[in-house]
């Protein structure tokens, strides 16, 4: 009995000092062994993640050939129409910037970037990881965007040369959005896990349509305003509730390039 | 127990890397492959007394995860060790190593693994550190079923790949 008590007792030393150590690594020691395990993998992932994207696309193209078609004869009408509109947006461009220096008005501000490229790709969160860091300026709750403006996430925790980044289809992000309909339309997206995105509190008087762009707003600075989230996918109209709730198409998904950009000098305001 | 740590170790490594890269882009209703869980239930189902490659699968692989996946060390590693001896414990009833069981053993081993991950994430989100990395309590069972069904055809075609290839029912002999 004696012998059994001892022996309870090593036991419960051994776990003592093994939560000790686990929480010793988690507080002082965690962050640079990731960044050394992401640093030796990085050259293996981005090899597998090219691959993967690769054979992807080629079954995409294999399976939706007739769909590809009708949707490339679509985007080409609508880039003829957005040509003509930029050509007259050229000169409205002309015009303001004109009427700034006559009136004194400082100029837009501008974001400053640092450059990343995706890395990997959580299974049970939907977080991705980057090639940027803190060495190049990174840090939390940095909004991350694509070369084309389209939101994607926000930095969640950065190492010295990677950053993990929560997807705006995480269930923690909760952001301010306006619906360009007829009118622009105020609402909120929330992410709702496996890539989907959701809106809420979009009043019921609202006319919005399948197929609207959303874009982020700056009310609760949580992004920058004007950024691309998606388009409007399925809107749930219900008698008794007093908003519209829906799902929304993110656009990052819908991204072929593994390139993305963290933009430095933007953060939400505690 | 001994010799199939380096066999775990770099299997590990590799399957994480696999489901996190090449596999992200093959998604089933916004899911993916869960390549360690089913790595990890195969090991088990196949682990027998004499040895101990379940447990030394599911204590490695939970580390591995744990650096990749996790906020904290230790996450992983503990759902997989109480995963582990948990569902030993129900599918005791298991003798054979057919399909049908292995069908079986992987439903509750997909259930319970997903049921140990919402537990702990309320226990480090509410009871030992803030809200830093898991998001409000929320269970889509869409997402849940569509995920169980992606892994539950992968798993079973690696059992038939396994089982094809006459390996040992109850033994996995990868170093003679």
């Amino acid at each position: 009995m004696i012998m059994n008590t001892k022996r309870n007792i090593k036991i419960i030393l051994l776990i003592c000092i093994l939560a000790v150590f686990i929480v010793l690594t988690d507080v002082f020691f965690i962050k640079p062994i990731k960044n050394s395990f992401y640093l030796i993998s990085s050259p293996i992932e981005r090899f597998l993640s090219k691959a993967g994207n690769n054979v992807c696309k080629y079954f995409t193209f294999l399976f939706k050939a007739t769909e590809l078609e009708r949707e490339n004869e679509r985007l080409y009408q609508e880039n003829l129409s957005l040509i003509s509109q930029n050509i007259k947006l050229q000169s409205l461009i002309k015009e303001n910037e004109a009427l700034r220096k006559a009136l004194n008005i400082g100029m837009a501000k501008k974001f400053d970037f640092a450059f990343a490229r995706q890395v990997s790709r959580e299974v049970d969160r939907d977080v991705i990881l980057i090639s940027a860091g803190k060495k190049d300026g990174v840090s939390a709750m940095m909004p991350v965007i694509t070369p084309q403006m389209v939101l994607v996430g926000k930095v969640e925790e950065s190492f010295y040369n990677f950053s993990k980044v929560a997807l705006i289809s995480d269930k923690k992000n909760v952001f301010d959005i306006t619906i360009k309909s007829k009118n622009d339309i105020l609402g909120v997206a929330k992410g709702s896990g496996g890539s989907g995105l959701s809106f809420d509190l979009v009043p019921k008087s609202a006319n919005i349509e399948k197929g609207d762009i959303v874009l982020t707003t700056n009310l609760d600075n949580n992004f920058p305003a004007g950024l691309l989230v998606g388009e409007i996918k399925k809107i749930d109209k219900s008698d008794v509730k007093p908003f519209l709730k829906g799902t929304i198409n993110p656009y990052f998904e819908k991204q072929g390039t593994d390139i993305l950009f963290v933009i430095k000098n933007f953060l939400k305001k505690k | 127990m001994n010799k199939y740590i380096p066999i775990a170790l770099i299997s590990s490594y590799f399957l994480v890397i696999f489901e996190e890269t090449f596999f992200s882009y093959f998604r089933f209703f916004g899911t993916c492959l869960n390549l360690i869980l089913i790595f990890i239930s195969l090991a088990i189902f196949f682990e027998d007394e004499r040895n101990k490659i379940g447990i030394t699968t599911a204590l490695i692989s939970g580390i591995i995860l744990d650096i990749f996946s996790s906020p904290y060390i230790g996450f992983f590693t503990a759902i997989f060790i109480i995963l582990y001896f948990l569902i030993k414990k129900i599918t005791s009833f298991l003798k054979k190593s057919d399909i049908f069981s292995f069908s079986l053993f992987f439903t509750f081993f997909f259930f319970i693994y997903k049921f140990l991950f919402l537990l702990f994430k309320i226990a480090f989100n509410n009871f030992l550190f803030q809200e830093r990395f898991f998001a409000p309590l929320s269970f889509n069972l869409n997402i849940v079923f569509a995920q169980f069904l992606y892994n539950f055809i992968f798993a079973v075609f690696l059992f038939f790949l396994i089982t094809m290839f006459s390996l040992p029912k109850k033994t996995w002999h990868f170093i003679s």
